[in-house]
């Protein structure tokens, strides 16, 4: 019986044990759950092509024995197979391949691909989360065939285009505008379609990047105060939306403030995705009267995870991988000395406080083994009382610190700002990047770096031509940074010229390096004081 | 009797004629307040002849139903204009039929707005008085505001599709009808006449007449026999119940002697009434049931028209998913498509753009069989034929897990070449035989279509793309580059083109099959790489270009640069035995940058081959003087490669020399003639060298083999023949521990093969035989032909060459026997011990 029809007959209470009940799970049941789906998965995956180029002859039986011989990969490990799309040789036949960018990888972008049986697991997850962002309480949810969701999101074949075609699958729920007008749209006109037919209809959820529902929901109002409604589309408006509209423009003019989402639809739902959102939380819950309900998703790991009507740390779904997180120490161990072979624990090890990075085994026949996805993860409880779960709960931190991730947008690895200070062909003897936060909590890439001293003579190297030449060259190299500009209006990159020699200086005092990517604040403090010194 | 009461009863009775034809009606939205405005104009007209007649309980109850009626009947209208424009509007919904029976509730107990009429009698007739207040504006003022409301619908409805101007105009002229009726009634001439009663009749023909026009229904239900004689009688009933005193009256009034007979009279009347009801509910039926034949064929006609001027097949498959859906329900749709070469039915596209596509039907599944004859079929029948034992267990789980109900055949003449299955839809409903009609008629159009369009578009990628590589063609990259040049006249628009180093060894080596497999595997790589950035030619027999508009150099650069890594990856990849490593010479140019017109770009990415080329392959090189850059990586001297092995040769050859002299010298002699011959056909050193080498090796294998029967005299027996020929895997099995020496392996396992493919121990054919096999086979033959065994004698030379002309094209290859026969009548190839006698 498809979701629809269940609701139809209003069966709330079996709709919310079939999407959400593994929040009911014991620890123990949960495993359980995670331990029959990975052995079925171990049989697959050891027994294709794609499996035995990575076990090279070896053959697990059991999880620990695939933990032990299966090492840990990388997209560079599946590159060959999958981006010729090698059907025959994956664990599972693919319906669909979803597409996202490889960033500083050797190939522009990167191929998932989807099995029938992923993607049935993948709509009961995302039901899952559409009836948990309506949630205030346990089994209270608020969703109807004729909802209306507006969509921020990117088409296919990116994973946020399967998000409508798999919930349609169950419940018609309207997308604004519809699916199918909206993958002929730019990024912008899908969004003013959008808002128009939300004007008109009304809105019940929205799901988007943090990121980009912030700055969805700031084109609003200045759409809604650009364009009055012109009297030959009045019919067009349902009656209350006008009210509403006029009512709000009231308010706005008597509280002399802009127009805010808030004013005109009252949602049930509001999902966010993506890196920072932590930035934008606050803001889009003011903006819409609705706290975001955050869920975790991406290309390979599909959806892994949301959060609940606490809104407090989030769950990993039982049967979209298996997970295995790599406790912080190993993983920085592991980036300093890649010959380490960080450890592995798994969901009933965890440590509350910990911070980990994630791992993951698809289930269904998926083709991605003990892959590092690049997230980062913090443990922060293993029980919660507030809405009595009895499975570990988790926040989402940052990637991995070797990535720097601006907005959910772009990824920027040190290969890539390495090739962008090489095709500047800026005297740059050393830098070091680091992902920081403005006073507005937005997040921005902060590059400190040294010019060789000969240089200076022949070259302009101010702070404002570094930061136009390597921002110009970032666009060049990275589609998404370029998106970054055009989409949310931001403009990540911030430069510090450090004293000549003082990377040389820390060098001599420390007996090493500092690290290139995201050196932790002490490193940098340390640095920056050097410069002093020196002037001293 | 009063022209009030019949002309309300015929009312009602038309009104309960309507209403219990719809009542069996699928129940949509519409349908359900269509019933709803019928129920009241059923009580608005019942109530007030019920109240004229006075009938029980009393005159005041059926006011009161009649008032509920009249009240509630513009709430019935707002909700049906409402789904008849497909609107959704549940707050006025709502908040109309509260405020509206709230009215009604309130006016019961007192008359408190209208106040039911006083029964007075004049002239000895009955006559109601009604005493009007100013309250009764708030009744029926309440209810114009819902009919205004109503109007704006139709204005908006109208404005967002004109298509439904026309839908509306019945309706709207039966709200006025309506309108004029109760108008009518102010003035003196209507006074003793239901003027707005039978123009609310008026009203209703209206109605139907939208709906028919609109033709939303599926009325085939009422089409059945039962249903007809049960509506018949019920209606039948109702009329002579009204009718009965009036007809007894006027019977006995013009008739008074035939008093005995009224119950006969009555019954006749009875009879043929009833009969010429069902008549006529038939005939309605009948024509209600060929309107909706007439609106699907109409639905046909129009995707008629639009499959016939598509020559896209997926549009048309697209197009054939949706008319299914609008006609017939089904959850999901497949359409399989027959494969022109294994004649398997692919699933090729689904209404849900999520299904699993991967399944098959084989062309041998009973099911196509039963198509052949059928056409369509029903699963459930399917079920239950014979032909369903011959079903496999998988293909019927394969049906059951995709809930397939219906298999229709995609026709071109006698052969089924597409397969449409389509699933019941949610709830109840079943795919039935008449729905099967129904797809038919769409799917003998769709494969028209289907077949058309295929031939359109493999002629279109036919005449564009290379059929080895799949990749475009010479002449279409030719159009196309000049398109891009154009286009990117203001931007920037690179070409690499790339050559594969050595590949006339390659297919020397490993024979023309091996080389082709690698040219679709490097196509391969090419395509997956540049993707939708760029487009990928075959430029020539081993050239690629691939063209990258908005690319400058640099960018070009890293891709060709992963391309030319993942090709010499490729060959490691291969399991059989291992293959030489291709690798690759690729030039780069880019306008504006260093060519201004489509002929330098050309010229410049050609050039910067060649420059790698001469330089030692292996590279890419840019065509630019601004980033002038030298890639060179790897380079080693060719020449020299294949020589570094002679000690390992050396060391092998005396091993055989130990075992047995004969083989040893026998290799000696093999290679003596193969290198002859090789140097014949113009080979390159390279290819002498290895093909010299091979010989050396060729008979290694025979180490293993027991000098009893290598050395036989006799005819050997098929036992030992077998070990004989298993010599050439022996031989393998050693040169694949040297992996220096894999190159010799492709003319080691080839040199027993026959050219007509009847050879061992892989049955190759032609010129699937490597050419360093096949001229290996020539010189082993004949040397084996010209030397003493013990199981043989010599055969003179002059026979030798003769048999080798007589076995070419059945042995040897027809090309090679007549170099090595020339070359040794003309004195360029000597027998081998004269050669060696003269060294």
């Amino acid at each position: 019986m498809s979701l629809s029809e269940q609701l139809k007959e209003r069966r709330y209470q079996e709709i919310w044990d079939q999407y959400c009940g593994f929040l009911d799970l014991s620890m123990e049941e949960y495993m359980n759950i995670q331990r029959r789906l990975m052995e079925e998965q171990i049989q697959l995956w050891s027994n294709c092509e794609l499996g035995r180029s990575i076990l090279k002859g070896k053959k697990p039986k059991t999880i620990e024995e695939f933990r032990q011989m299966v090492p840990l990969t990388t997209y560079e490990d599946y590159a060959d197979i999958l981006l010729q799309k090698k059907s025959e040789t994956l664990p599972g036949n693919p319906v669909i391949w979803i597409q996202t960018t490889w960033e500083g990888g050797r190939h522009p972008i990167k191929l998932a691909p989807y099995t029938r049986s992923m993607l049935d697991v993948y709509r009961n997850n995302v039901i899952a989360c559409l009836i948990l962002s309506t949630s205030r309480e346990r089994g209270k949810f608020d969703i109807a065939d004729t909802d209306k969701i507006l969509y921020g999101l990117a088409p296919l074949p990116f994973a946020t285009g399967l998000f409508p075609l798999a919930l349609n699958e169950e419940i018609g729920i309207q997308f604004l505008p519809a699916v199918k007008d909206a993958v002929n749209m730019s990024f912008s006109e899908r969004n003013k379609a959008g808002f128009k037919m939300a004007m008109k209809k009304d809105l019940e959820f929205f799901f988007g990047l943090g990121s980009v529902a912030y700055a969805v929901s700031q084109s609003l109002s200045s759409m809604s105060q650009k364009g009055a409604i012109r009297p030959s589309e009045l019919l067009k408006y349902k009656p209350y939306m006008l009210l509403r509209i006029l009512r709000a423009k009231q308010r706005c003019k008597k509280e002399n403030r802009p127009l805010k989402p808030k004013d005109l639809f009252h949602l049930k739902g509001f999902m966010v995705a993506g890196t920072d959102n932590w930035c934008y939380k606050d803001d889009l819950e003011e903006l819409w009267g609705v706290r975001p309900m955050e869920l975790f998703a991406g290309t390979e790991p599909s959806i892994s995870g949301t959060e609940t009507w606490t809104r407090n740390g989030m769950y990993f779904f039982p049967d979209t991988s298996f997970y295995e997180f790599i406790p912080e120490e190993d993983m920085l161990r592991n980036l300093e000395d890649p010959s380490y072979v960080p450890r592995t624990c798994l969901m009933d090890e965890v440590v509350p406080g910990e911070k980990y990075e994630i791992v993951i085994t698809l289930f269904k026949g998926g083709a991605f083994a003990r892959y590092r996805v690049g997230d980062t993860y913090r443990c922060v409880g293993l029980q919660n009382k507030e809405d009595h779960t009895k499975i570990p709960r988790f926040e989402y931190v940052d990637r991995v610190p070797d990535v720097i991730d601006i907005a959910g947008f772009t990824r920027i690895s040190k290969n890539g700002i390495q090739s962008v200070i090489n095709l500047s062909g800026q005297p740059i003897t050393h830098w070091t990047a680091l992902k920081e936060y403005n006073e507005n909590n937005r997040p921005y890439l902060h590059l400190y770096l040294e010019v060789e001293k000969n240089a200076l003579i022949s070259h302009a190297v101010t702070t404002d031509i570094m930061k136009s030449l390597l921002t110009t060259y970032f666009k060049y190299i990275d589609q998404d940074y370029r998106d970054l500009k055009k989409i949310l209006g931001m403009d990540p990159l911030c430069v510090t010229i450090v004293r000549c020699g003082t990377f040389e200086k820390y060098k001599e005092t420390k007996g090493k390096e500092i690290g290139k990517m995201n050196p932790s604040p002490y490193e940098l403090r340390e640095l920056l004081e050097l410069q002093k010194e020196q002037r001293r | 009797m009063q022209n009030y009461s019949y002309i309300s009863i015929i009312a009602l009775f038309f009104y309960c004629f309507i209403f219990l034809t719809f009542l069996a009606a699928k129940k949509v939205k519409i349908v359900k307040y269509f019933l709803l405005l019928v129920a009241t104009m059923i009580c608005w007209s019942g109530g007030s002849a019920f109240m004229r007649m006075d009938i029980y309980p009393s005159y005041i109850f059926w006011y009161h139903v009649s008032l509920g009626g009249l009240l509630l009947m513009p709430y019935a209208y707002f909700l049906f204009v409402n789904a008849f424009g497909d609107r959704e509007d549940r707050f006025f919904n709502g908040l109309y039929g509260v405020f509206l029976m709230a009215l009604f509730v309130l006016n019961i107990p007192n008359g408190t707005l209208l106040r039911w009429p006083e029964m007075v009698e004049r002239n000895g007739e009955i006559v109601f008085v009604y005493q009007y207040t100013w309250k009764v504006a708030v009744l029926f003022g309440s209810a114009a505001i819902v009919v205004i409301h109503c109007f704006i619908n139709i204005i908006r409805i109208c404005r967002k599709d004109r298509w439904y101007l026309k839908q509306f105009q019945p309706i709207v002229l039966g709200i006025l009808c309506l309108f004029a009726g109760n108008l009518a009634l102010l003035f003196p001439v209507f006074h003793e006449f239901p003027i707005d009663i039978l123009l609310g009749i008026v009203n209703a023909i209206f109605l139907i007449y939208a709906l028919l026009r609109k033709r939303l229904f599926q009325l085939k239900l009422l089409a059945s026999e039962s249903a007809c004689y049960g509506v018949g009688l019920i209606l039948t009933f109702l009329l002579y119940y009204n009718l009965m005193p009036y007809i007894t009256k006027q019977t006995a009034l013009w008739f008074p002697e035939a008093e005995n007979y009224y119950i006969m009279i009555f019954a006749v009347l009875f009879l043929f009434t009833f009969w010429i009801l069902v008549f006529l509910w038939q005939k309605i039926m009948g024509n209600l049931f060929v309107k909706e034949e007439a609106q699907h064929a109409e639905k046909i006609r129009r995707f008629n028209n639009q499959v016939a001027k598509s020559l896209h097949v997926d549009e048309i498959l697209a197009d054939t998913v949706d008319i299914i859906q609008e006609t017939v329900e089904s959850a999901n749709i497949y359409i399989c498509i027959q494969d022109r070469d294994s004649g398997d039915y692919q699933a090729r596209y689904s209404n849900q753009p999520l299904n699993d596509l991967s399944f098959t039907i084989r062309k041998d599944n009973p099911l196509v069989k039963i198509m052949e004859r059928n056409d369509g079929l029903l699963m459930r029948e399917f079920r239950s034929m014979i032909e369903y034992k011959a079903m496999w267990e998988e293909e019927k789980r394969n049906l059951q897990n995709l809930r397939i109900e219906a298999c229709i055949g995609l026709r071109d003449e006698q052969n089924i070449v597409g397969i449409l299955l389509l699933s019941n839809p949610p709830g109840n409903h079943r795919i039935g035989r008449s729905d099967l009609d129904m797809i038919l008629m769409i799917a003998s159009s769709a494969s028209i279509a289907i077949k058309n369009a295929h031939l359109y578009e493999s002629a279109y990628y036919e005449a564009r793309t290379d059929e080895l590589t799949q990749l475009l063609n010479r002449k279409y990259f030719f159009e196309i580059l000049r398109e891009e040049f154009e286009k990117n006249e203001d931007g920037s628009l690179a070409l690499a083109i790339i050559n594969i180093d050595d590949f006339k060894l390659y297919n020397q080596l490993y024979g023309t099959q091996a080389g082709d497999n690698a040219l679709r595997g490097i196509a391969q790589i090419i395509k997956s790489s540049v993707g939708e950035s760029g487009y990928a030619a075959r430029y020539s027999g081993k050239e690629f270009a691939i063209l990258l508009p908005k690319y400058d150099v640099f960018s070009a650069q890293n891709l060709v640069r992963s391309i030319q890594k993942q090709i010499f990856q490729m060959t490691d990849q291969t399991v059989d035995y291992k293959l030489k490593v291709l690798t690759i010479s690729a030039g780069i140019s880019a306008a504006p940058y260093a060519a201004k017109s489509v002929e330098e770009l050309l010229e410049n990415a050609d050039m910067a081959v060649n420059h790698v080329k001469r330089t030692g392959k292996n590279g890419i090189e840019i065509f630019d003087t601004v980033l002038r850059e030298n890639l060179i990586e790897d380079v080693e001297d060719h020449k020299n490669i294949y020589k570094g092995y002679e000690s390992t040769i050396y060391a092998l050859t005396a091993a055989i020399d130990v075992k047995d002299h004969y083989t040893f010298s026998h290799s000696n002699n093999v290679a003596h003639y193969a290198t002859s011959l090789a140097k014949e056909l113009k080979l390159n050193s390279d290819m002498v060298e290895i093909i010299r080498q091979a010989a050396l090796l060729h008979d290694v294998g025979k180490i293993g083999i027991p000098e009893a029967i290598l050395n036989k005299a006799g005819k050997l027996t098929e036992e030992e023949y077998e070990i004989i020929k298993g010599h050439v895997e022996a031989s393998i099995g050693i040169i694949r521990h040297l992996p220096s020496l894999d190159y010799v392996i492709p003319a080691v396992i080839g040199h027993h093969e026959r050219y007509d493919g009847r050879g061992y121990p892989r049955r190759t054919v032609g010129e699937n035989i490597p050419l360093s096999a096949r001229i290996l086979c020539i010189a082993d033959s004949f040397d084996a032909m010209t030397t003493k065994r013990s199981y043989k004698d010599v055969i003179p030379k002059e026979r030798a060459l003769q048999i080798l002309e007589e076995e070419a094209g059945k042995q040897f290859d027809p090309k090679l026997v007549p170099v090595f026969v020339c070359g040794m009548q003309e004195g360029r190839i000597q027998m081998a011990n004269e050669a060696g006698e003269r060294k």
